[in-house]
């Protein structure tokens, strides 16, 4: 049977574009800079047929070498167990949003409810939300948060020590609604947040303080419960982005008067990937009037009709866009659900003690290698004299950061997170990152391994 | 349906009553009330703002839905009804009495009287509840 000539692309195509009134589909980019347009062919291989496809990428991921990585910065790569894989992949639960649904959603609910719970149990705040789209983000609404639920102050203050990709996020945040921030420096001895200068900055013009702890040089901050109470008598908020593994172990932001904590919530259960899909924590102490600016969705546990059975449903949509819509508490409409939902199985898995013993593991391993690397002549490690969690900073004393990385990756190790762009005032310095996934053995690896470039260095 | 005679209404449900001296109190009609059902929280100005006429005041969140309050006067907020942030119910059980929202000093008195006569703001409900 002949193919129908009405049928063809071209021929589809025109009729598209006469619909359109436009005579080229180039027409429709014309609102795109040429300059970052691509004005050639994409260069890539093929056309293949599905089998000659599978065995091209069997040949390109052949060439991936197994490399142990203290890399962290952002990402913490922790043990995840097969359960949680096997629980969210279940069709009936695989929805990457929220369901509004609660007649046909109940699973969905229930598994968000629980995540919220088990977070709020973490952090010590009884409010937290169904995820955010990552830590950044979280960071950035809280922030906007803050200035919503303090009509009259328009300015926040930002830990020095934040991570540079997650200053960029808050940034932008902050551009569009006209508010401006300021930095408290860090001090340059313990690393954790410098009082002084935060006693100087926090002013009645301040909605908000937003720090770190553990932050991104690994510094616990032992001035954790001062700070809170800096910012609180001048009426400000105190915001904390905190590591939610670290939590099995430390105390949690609301034993110590966080307003909201905030962070990244990969390490529980979800894989790094390539720096994402990952989701973002948000919890907040129950509070009528901050409650109501709060971002994000709420999943609320009530009972049916009868009285007989709990039910779960979306609660304070109110807030939300697809009830207040322009006038939406913020412009997040969505959340991280199967990720969120990961974590809560993730949690469940691992129990308060599973949790503080991969707190512990972390916080010990780290710190015995930071005391191995400070033995070896060319290296200071760490560089602050606060209490490390599982990240910690090394110096090269001569040399280059860079060389040392370069060198490691050619002995199969990816070492350190550089701090030279964004904290050039520490010299030629790196973050490294353990947790319970580094054996002894690829600890001594990395030593090892330092221990020749810093001979190479002329060191001892 | 009941009606405060001494207020005066606008077609988005709010009344307005005056106190002394260019003093206006500001809330929501019984019918308004309601049509919003269960009210559970309001979201109050802060004192010292100033509005025009039919500029969003508050925020009013009931079970059901999401409304504002839109000024019926010109004027800046004296007073707020701070009780309310605690116990909106009373917006529901006495719309003209204790659930009032706002106290506010006109900047142009004449607009109360281009505001509806109860009876008049009657004949108005009369047509939309059809």
């Amino acid at each position: 049977m002949a193919q129908k000539k009405e049928g063809s692309v071209t021929n589809i195509q025109k009729e598209m574009e006469s619909y359109l009134e436009i005579t080229n589909i180039e027409e429709l980019y014309k609102d795109i800079p040429s300059s970052v347009l691509l004005n050639k062919p994409l260069d890539i291989p093929g056309p293949f047929s599905e089998r000659d496809l599978s065995l091209y990428l069997d040949e390109v991921l052949s060439m991936n070498s197994k490399v142990v990585s203290f890399l962290g910065g952002g990402t913490q790569n922790h043990y995840i167990p097969a359960l949680v894989r096997e629980v969210i992949t279940k069709p009936e639960l695989q929805n990457a949003y929220t369901p509004y649904q609660p007649e046909v959603s109940q699973g969905m609910l229930q598994g968000i409810f629980e995540y919220q719970s088990l977070l709020s149990e973490l952090t010590k705040l009884n409010v937290t939300n169904a995820s955010m789209y990552d830590f950044a983000t979280a960071i950035a609404e809280a922030l906007l948060m803050s200035i919503r639920h303090k009509k009259q102050r328009k300015k926040v203050l930002i830990t020095a020590s934040i991570h540079p990709d997650r200053l960029s996020v808050v940034k932008n945040y902050l551009d569009g609604p006209n508010i401006t921030f300021d930095f408290v420096e860090y001090d340059k001895k313990t690393g954790e947040v410098d009082i002084t200068d935060l006693k100087k900055k926090m002013t009645e013009e301040i909605a908000a303080f937003y720090f770190e702890n553990p932050n991104t040089f690994g510094v616990i901050d032992s001035n954790a419960e001062e700070i809170c109470k800096i910012v609180h008598e001048v009426g400000g908020l105190a915001i904390a982005g905190v590591d939610p593994i670290s939590l099995g172990l430390l105390k949690a932001p609301g034993d110590y008067g966080v307003d909201i904590a905030v962070g990244e919530g990969q390490g529980l259960g979800i894989p790094i990937s390539f720096g994402g899909p990952h989701f973002g924590f948000f919890s907040i102490n129950y509070d009528n009037k901050m409650i109501r600016q709060m971002p994000g969705r709420l999943v609320g546990m009530t009972k049916t009709q009868d009285g007989k059975q709990r039910a779960y449903v979306l609660t304070l949509s109110t807030r939300e866009q697809h009830i207040r819509r322009e006038r939406a508490t913020s412009n997040i409409c969505t959340n991280q659900s199967i990720l969120a939902f990961g974590a809560g199985v993730y949690l469940s898995l691992l129990g308060p003690d599973g949790l503080k013993c991969t707190a512990e593991y972390c916080i010990t391993a780290a710190n015995y290698l930071s005391s191995k690397i400070n033995e070896l002549s060319n290296f200071e490690s760490p560089v602050f004299s606060g209490a490390h969690y599982n990240e910690f900073t090394v110096r090269v004393k001569k040399g280059e950061i860079a060389t040392v990385t370069e060198k490691l990756l050619k002995k199969g190790i990816v070492g350190g997170y550089s701090l030279v762009k964004c904290h050039p005032e520490l010299g030629e310095t790196a973050t490294f990152c353990v947790t319970e996934m580094h054996t002894m053995e690829e600890i001594n690896q990395l030593l090892n391994a330092l221990k020749e470039i810093n001979k190479g260095l002329g060191g001892k | 349906m009941n009606l405060d005679e001494k207020a005066r209404y606008q077609k988005t449900h709010e009344w307005a009553r005056e106190e002394n001296d260019d003093i206006y109190v500001i809330g929501i009609s019984d019918f308004a009330q309601n049509l919003l059902k269960d009210i559970v929280y309001v979201e109050l100005p802060s004192e010292g703002t100033s509005f025009q006429k039919g500029d969003k005041a508050c925020d009013i969140e009931s079970v059901k839905a999401v409304d504002e309050l839109r000024a019926p006067l010109s004027g800046e907020v004296v007073e707020v009804n701070s009780v309310l942030e605690d116990s909106a119910e009373s917006i529901n059980e006495d719309p003209f009495g204790e659930g009032w929202f706002i106290k506010i000093k006109a900047s142009n008195p004449e607009e109360f009287n281009e505001l509806l006569k109860p009876e008049d703001y009657a004949k108005f409900v009369e047509t939309i509840e059809h």
